[in-house]
């Protein structure tokens, strides 16, 4: 395909969700077909553009030579825009149902909508100057989602999140720059700076802690939970796969693509970012045991997983890159299944707290049976796409052998037990409650959330069963073919 | 071919769901359809163990792909869970008839098959932890059957242990894996041979034992035994016992004879824990007065029993024959036996509703099948001449003789574990008198007459469930050189061993001698302890102390109260900045109340009325001590799950100061007391707290964030360019 079709995947939900307000006041139903409409077309062109993907790079707005827009496809972008272009059909037939009687229905469907496309940019960008300014682009078009509310909780935590997302973006700027700078221009496997100063290590430092903070790293995930009063369409899609992958997106970008990894293995800079991995991944899943509202301890459940790709990506093998791809993927799903049971839960009872939940595995048999399907995934437990992706990161971290990646392996197990408490107590609460079998009559919710729910769940299974191929192509992308 | 192997684990599995689904529509057609099931996934195993396959794999799933492998010993086992399965399948209905949630125990009954064939069926490590992980979930859905406070409990410890030690055996494969790079059974036989790294090895093997042993209720793993076995439905209790139990087992196996082979420390270790499981089981299954607890201690010792022909058959090495024949024996009998016991034990608590032997008592008692039932299955287990039980526990007695004679350095160790092993034989007969003669023989004071009018207490299908093993076990008993010997022949290939040099010759006084010590042991025990001891003015009385509970005086405060005691405050520390507000708050919350202390003036004010105030003031502080002391260690040392909820109870140390305020300022006009300094203090405190929580935690940081971006980029562009 002709490369121009990426600047259209990218420009269509965002022009789309302006044309929106304008056609906001008409009926329901066409307002739903045209939402629906838009991401599927643009689905279907991600689609299009993953399996024929356009051979040449588009460069434009060309400011001088070293600094221009450029977008090209390569194997990780293609990884991240078939899981987006899967996701967010589906989110938008779930949120349809959740946000039935949403007072703020048309600022979120304008904003979602022009999220798709920003998210898009992120995966085209083919040098560090447009992922920079797609990742700041984020930012302005998910906080509108966040404070979508508008009462005092969310506009709190719409606030933190925009200060941390721009915190941490001020940090990748110093990398954005010193690369540019060094003549990194576009992105390619192995191409990258070599280091051996002092101050490249440094920089590599501060431009990761910059980038992780979307993903949750320790010590700036506090947004994370926070943000978790969003309505659970943006939660689920935006805070457990758009917005943190897309953190943890441009830590591969950066690691692999802008940076040499080999230069950078075993360094003192190795060190420092693995540890902090190891640190957040016990960190999260311990204070995730800890909390009693359930979708706050989804989001800390996030931040331990989102580490696991980040730990993954700074083992700076190809090992440890591919290990972490198949963590981004497999946790997406997962995760994502989760937040819409919770959601759901949230929907149909306006039960928020773990407490609550003793026996509703019986009045919404679906939505829990799907959530278990999600634990024993996060958990680990084989044959669910979970153990496979942890199983391939423990090898990749023994591979590489330093004591910090020892460190990190324990840390993967002691957050695997803390899963299982956390998760698995979710479960038993919702099918076995004490004092026996509640009495209480079938609450399923609507086709619109079980739909995508069941499909999700047998995703989770599938994908466990036959990650072979996903194996294998994401070891494609490692190497670079 | 190889799909027969395979089909044998899938099978099941969709069978669970096909169940499920009819089990929607029509109870009947499901109870016909699972028995069914059960009966072609027997007829499967005849077909594989008959055929000529040994190996079917499927490449690619879970990334690694499964390898399944049949050899002997898996012939036997796949032939025995497929008979008991279809055995409890047909006992199930007639049990079940008055349960809630079958559809739910068919479907997980059916998933836990299939599930335990992949364990056996297994060729390499990680195909070995996949099934048991599923085997491990769906079983727990049994434990936790019948929803009673004792189930949930006995299934969260099941839960609790099954999670560990599954990522304790996880590890051990991970750190094997990392090792020999490849995981079938018969590399890691090869490569463990010539590795130098013992240590390494120790230490996965640690870690599978862990698992692998806690699933077989291996001392001191076993607390969940006793207590699942006993709350799960009897033809669950009869496959956690008989099957489930023995999926342990097998990890236990491949350490010992592809991992560890004729390494004596390892053998020592499995020896004494093997020792301790035998002797503690039986003790514990003598005190016991519940019938379903007995059998479970039982086969909690029984497991200690095949520990042990393990350990011996690790000692002897090449010699080992013996030893190893009465271990596939041991494994064999064992699951047949507690098949057959455990569903009478259904049969009798179907009617009943009851396990205390003193409510129970007579329920036998002309009913020709429970006393059959009882005889074959307590003669059996103790290994009384005549039964296929004292062919195995005569060949593992003949291997702990033989291994004194060969390990001359250990005679004495071994003479102990000979004694230790006679002993708990002796228990073994004991506690089946005693079940079998309060069952079937004595009278129970009340309700005799209509226990013995009790007809039809047990369909059709589950005679058939009964008679069947019974008579198997009859027969191997009666021809044991012409049906034992083949089987153990034919399935000793796991253990290494080849034929062995001599046959043992079952009926000579050398071998009878050890059932006679088990006789005379038991009888003495029965007269002494049971009779004496442990029965008061004709009743079975529980002489176990409570506290002797492994799972309650050490594991649960070593989970629930040690470890969250150091990592919850940890956490706390280091989460939602939980450094800088609460010091920055405090302080200026102290402050807050100076201030408000002297800007009302209410201190100074009432000189005149004074001493009533320092009065009031003296006894509002003492009385308040020791609220504050409480409220105080509930938010330090005992520290709860942080409530979303703003509430007053929230605020305790601001709203109890201001209370304190409130008890010296005058009253109200008319005399009632109002709360104003408490809420004035809970409004300042939250407002403070509110601000310096949004100023800390968000703002300054961003705020550092970007300078440190700014100063970085200029001292970059400035100096290092």
């Amino acid at each position: 395909m002709a490369a121009y079709w990426m600047l259209i995947a990218i420009l269509l939900p965002i022009a789309a969700g302006f044309a929106y307000l304008a056609l906001g006041h008409g009926p329901q139903i066409v307002r739903r077909l045209y939402v629906m409409g838009i991401m599927i077309l643009d689905s279907v062109l991600v689609a299009a553009l993953c399996l024929y993907t356009p051979e040449r790079s588009l460069s434009f707005m060309i400011f001088t030579r070293s600094l221009t827009m450029e977008f090209r496809l390569d194997g990780l972008g293609r990884l991240f825009a078939a899981l987006l272009a899967l996701l967010y059909p589906l989110t938008t037939l779930y949120a349809f149902s959740y946000l039935e009687h949403w007072r703020h229905n048309r600022p979120f469907f304008m904003f979602f909508l022009m999220s798709y496309g920003v998210t898009l940019g992120i995966c085209f960008a083919g040098n560090l100057l447009t992922l920079y300014c797609f990742y700041e682009l984020l930012t302005l078009a998910t906080v509108p989602l966040v404070m979508n509310q508008m009462d005092h909780d969310s506009i709190r935590a719409a606030r933190t999140y925009l200060i941390y997302s721009i915190g941490g973006a001020s940090l990748a700027f110093v990398g954005v720059v010193f690369l540019i700078e060094n003549g990194i221009s576009s992105f390619e496997l192995g191409g990258g700076l070599w280091a051996e100063e002092p101050i490249e290590y440094a920089v590599y430092v501060i431009t990761f802690l910059g980038f992780s903070v979307k993903a949750a790293l320790f010590p700036a995930h506090v947004w994370l939970p926070r943000a978790s009063v969003a309505p659970t369409p943006v939660t689920a899609l935006l805070h457990a796969v758009a917005v943190v992958k897309a953190g943890a997106f441009a830590v591969f970008r950066l690691t692999y693509y802008a940076y040499r990894a080999e230069s950078l293995r075993g360094t003192w800079a190795q060190a420092v970012v693995l540890g902090l991995c190891a640190v957040t991944i016990v960190f999260g899943s311990v204070i995730a045991m800890r909390q009693i509202h359930f979708k706050r301890r989804l989001a800390y459940s996030t931040v331990a997983n989102m580490s696991y790709i980040l730990f993954g990506a700074a083992l700076m093998t190809r090992e440890g890159m591919s290990a972490g791809m198949q963590h981004l993927l497999f946790h997406a799903v997962t995760k994502i299944l989760a937040f819409f049971c919770a959601g759901a839960v949230l929907h149909r009872t306006e039960k928020e707290y773990i407490r609550d939940l003793d026996g509703m595995g019986y009045s919404m048999p679906l939505t829990f049976a799907a959530f278990a399907v999600s634990s024993l995934s996060l958990v680990g437990i084989p044959p669910l796409c979970g153990f496979v992706s942890k199983w391939n990161l423990l090898n990749a971290a023994a591979a590489l052998g330093t004591p910090w990646a020892y460190f990190g392996a324990a840390a993967l197990l002691i957050s695997a037990l803390c899963t299982s408490i956390y998760m698995f107590g979710v479960c038993a609460r919702a099918w076995f409650p004490k004092g026996g079998k509640l009495s209480g009559e079938k609450n399923e919710a609507d086709w619109r959330m079980t739909v995508p729910m069941a499909f999700l769940a047998l995703t989770v299974i599938l994908c466990g069963i036959f990650a072979k191929p996903i194996c294998d192509w994401t070891f494609r992308i490692a190497l670079g073919l | 071919m190889q799909y027969i192997l395979i089909s044998l684990v899938f099978f099941p599995m969709a069978a669970a769901c096909l169940s499920y689904l009819i089990g929607r529509k029509n109870k009947n057609v499901r109870n016909v359809f699972c028995v069914c099931a059960g009966l072609i996934e027997l007829a499967l195993a005849f077909l594989c163990v008959t055929g000529n396959v040994t190996s079917g794999s499927l490449p690619g799933v879970c990334g690694f792909g499964l390898h399944f492998e049949l050899d002997g010993f898996r012939r036997l086992y796949v032939l025995v869970i497929a008979f008991m399965w279809a055995m409890t399948l047909l006992f199930s209905p007639g049990y079940f008839a008055h349960y809630h949630n079958r559809n739910r125990y068919y479907f997980f009954n059916l998933m836990t098959l299939g599930a335990t064939m992949g364990v056996f069926l297994s060729a390499d490590l990680l195909t070995t932890f996949t099934f048991f992980e599923v085997m491990s979930f769906t079983s727990y859905v049994w434990v936790l059957h019948e929803e009673t406070p004792d189930a949930m409990r006995a299934a969260n410890t099941y839960l609790a242990v099954a999670v560990i030690g599954g990522l304790a055996a996880l590890m051990g494969i991970f750190i094997l894996g990392n090792e020999f790079g490849i995981l079938t059974f018969d590399s890691i036989r090869e490569a463990a041979r010539d590795t130098e790294k013992t240590a390494l090895l120790y230490t996965a093997g640690g870690c599978i034992l862990f698992g692998f042993g806690a699933k077989a209720g291996m001392f001191p793993l076993h607390i969940w035994l006793p207590k699942a076995h006993p709350v799960a439905p009897a033809p669950a209790s009869a496959l956690l016992s008989g099957v489930l139990t023995k999926s342990g087992i097998f990890g236990v196996l491949f350490l010992s004879f592809c991992l560890f082979r004729d390494d004596v420390p390892w053998a020592v270790t499995i020896a004494v824990l093997g020792a301790c499981t035998m002797f503690l089981g039986a003790v514990l299954a003598l005190l016991s007065v519940n019938l379903k607890r007995t059998l479970a201690c039982s086969s909690m010792s029984q497991i200690g029993f095949i520990l042990v022909g393990i350990a011996m058959t690790g000692l002897l090495g090449e010699e080992g024959t013996t030893a190893a024949r009465g271990v596939v024996l041991y494994m064999m009998n064992h699951s047949l036996y507690k098949l057959l016991l455990f569903m009478a034990a259904g049969a009798v608590y179907m009617n009943l509703h009851r396990l205390n032997l003193n409510d129970i008592r007579g329920f036998g008692r002309n009913k020709p099948l429970l006393h059959l039932c009882f005889l074959v299955g307590g003669l059996g287990l103790a290994g009384i001449p005549g039964t296929s039980g004292y062919v195995a526990k005569t060949l593992i007695h003949e291997g702990i003789l033989e291994a004194a004679e060969h390990r001359e350095s250990m005679a004495v160790a071994l003479k102990t574990l000979e004694v230790f092993f006679l002993a708990s034989g002796g228990m073994t007969l004991t506690y089946m008198t005693k079940l079998y003669k309060a069952v079937c023989w004595e009278r129970h004071p009340q309700k005799q007459t209509e226990y013995d009018a009790a007809s039809g207490w047990l369909p059709a299908s589950g005679r058939i469930a009964l008679i069947v093993p019974m008579a198997a076990l009859i027969l191997f008993g009666l021809a044991p050189y012409r049906v034992l010997d083949p089987i153990a022949t034919a399935a000793t290939d796991f253990l290494g061993c080849g034929a062995p040099e001599h046959a043992v010759h079952y009926f000579v006084w050398e071998n009878l001698k050890g059932a006679c010590i088990t006789v005379g042991t038991a009888s003495v025990l029965y007269l002494l302890v049971v009779r004496k001891l442990l029965m008061q003015k004709d009743r079975y009385v529980d002489r176990l102390p409570s506290w002797l509970d492994l799972e309650n005086a050490v594991y649960r405060p070593l989970l629930l109260k040690v470890l969250p005691g150091i990592l919850g405050p940890a956490a706390a520390v280091f989460g939602e900045n939980r450094i800088l507000t609460p010091l920055f708050g405090k302080t200026v919350e102290g402050f807050g109340h100076l201030a408000s202390l002297f800007g009302e003036n209410r201190v100074l004010g009432p000189v005149w009325n004074g001493v009533q105030r320092i009065g009031a003031f003296l006894l509002q502080t003492v009385g308040t001590l020791p609220d504050t002391a409480v409220w105080a260690s509930a938010r330090t040392l005992f520290r709860p799950i942080r409530h979303l909820d703003r509430g007053t109870e929230e605020d305790g140390l601001t709203y109890r100061a201001g209370s304190v305020l409130d008890a010296f300022r005058p009253r109200g006009v008319d005399g009632e007391k109002d709360h104003r300094m408490a809420n004035l203090a809970v409004r300042i405190r939250r407002t403070i707290e509110d601000t310096t929580h949004l100023v800390t935690g968000n703002l300054s940081f961003a705020m550092f964030m970007m300078a440190a971006g700014i100063v970085f980029a200029l001292i970059y562009l400035l100096f290092l360019r």
